[in-house]
């Protein structure tokens, strides 16, 4: 699983066992219109082929799409907490 | 036009000559963060242009031009809204000028208050630390990276956007964002494996934490 490109980037150095939030898409930042997703950079906005619900932490710094969940979760022990 | 006067505005005016002040002291207010817009930008024209970047969401030429202006802009809103319900509802000046209180006062300056913090926010924002990194920017062309050592890691095309220009040697990556819009505007993602600190970096070399 570590060949993963999506894993390049050593999130499991902050993100194993997180908490995430299955909630629709806003912005961590006023001047902000879109994020990415963490794994894959597939991207969260407004656009009609954006992504417009995800999994994001409690601060909403982080966003993760439904594919990138489900190839992970087993690999992160992510908490999944009702919004 | 001057309904708040019973149109009659040279005749009908405030007999006590009492009532005037809370609006004057809300005035005073505007004119103080006006005046500090000002001094922190050099100059009535750049301030004009401070004024009119801060209400467009971006920072103007200093921290404290921005909070200067965002104040300015946050107190003149409270008054003139204030203002034009009081006018609306008054049918004499002397009214008017009772309309005008603490009440309006405090919101005016609660108003600009609001709007410092907000530009403060705002500089912050787009403002560097000194903890930034030294890379120099990509270039506009989302399917290839203009610094040398990077490569593509994704599924599909550069052009899809799923995926990273990484640098296997050093754990750098970089993400074209090139139709990102105002007041953020075109960038590249950049960060280092292993650390969730992401930055934008921006077409005249600008480097901003994320």
């Amino acid at each position: 699983m570590d060949e993963d490109w999506r894993l390049w980037r050593g999130q499991k150095g902050y993100l194993s066992g997180a908490t995430l939030i299955w909630q629709s898409y806003k912005p961590n930042g006023p001047y902000n219109d879109h994020d990415h997703c963490e794994f894959c950079m597939t991207k969260f906005g407004k656009g009609i082929n954006d992504l417009h619900q995800g999994y994001s932490t409690e601060d909403g710094e982080v966003w993760i799409c439904s594919q990138c969940y489900s190839d992970f979760n087993s690999l992160f022990g992510w908490h999944l907490r009702q919004k | 036009m001057f309904a708040y006067c019973g149109n009659n505005p040279v005749n009908r005016v405030d007999p006590t000559v009492e009532a005037w002040w809370h609006w004057a002291i809300g005035a005073a207010i505007v004119v103080g963060f006006a005046v500090a817009t000002v001094a922190t930008c050099g100059g009535f024209a750049a301030a004009a242009l401070a004024v009119g970047m801060v209400g467009s969401g971006v920072a103007a030429v200093s921290t404290g031009a921005t909070i200067a202006a965002a104040g300015f802009i946050g107190s003149a809103t409270v008054l003139g809204l204030a203002a034009c319900t009081a006018a609306m509802e008054s049918n004499s000046v002397q009214e008017f000028n009772d309309r005008g209180n603490w009440g309006t006062v405090l919101a005016t300056a609660v108003g600009g208050m609001v709007g410092g913090a907000a530009g403060y926010n705002l500089a912050s924002s787009q403002t560097p630390t000194g903890n930034e990194p030294s890379i120099s920017y990509p270039g506009n062309d989302p399917t290839k990276c203009d610094i040398s050592g990077f490569e593509w890691r994704g599924s599909g095309s550069p052009a899809s956007g799923r995926g990273n220009y990484v640098n296997v040697q050093t754990g750098e990556w970089l993400h074209p964002d090139l139709n990102h819009g105002p007041p953020i505007g075109p960038h590249w993602d950049y960060g280092i494996r292993n650390n969730p600190q992401t930055f934008r970096i921006f077409p005249d070399g600008t480097i901003l934490s994320k």
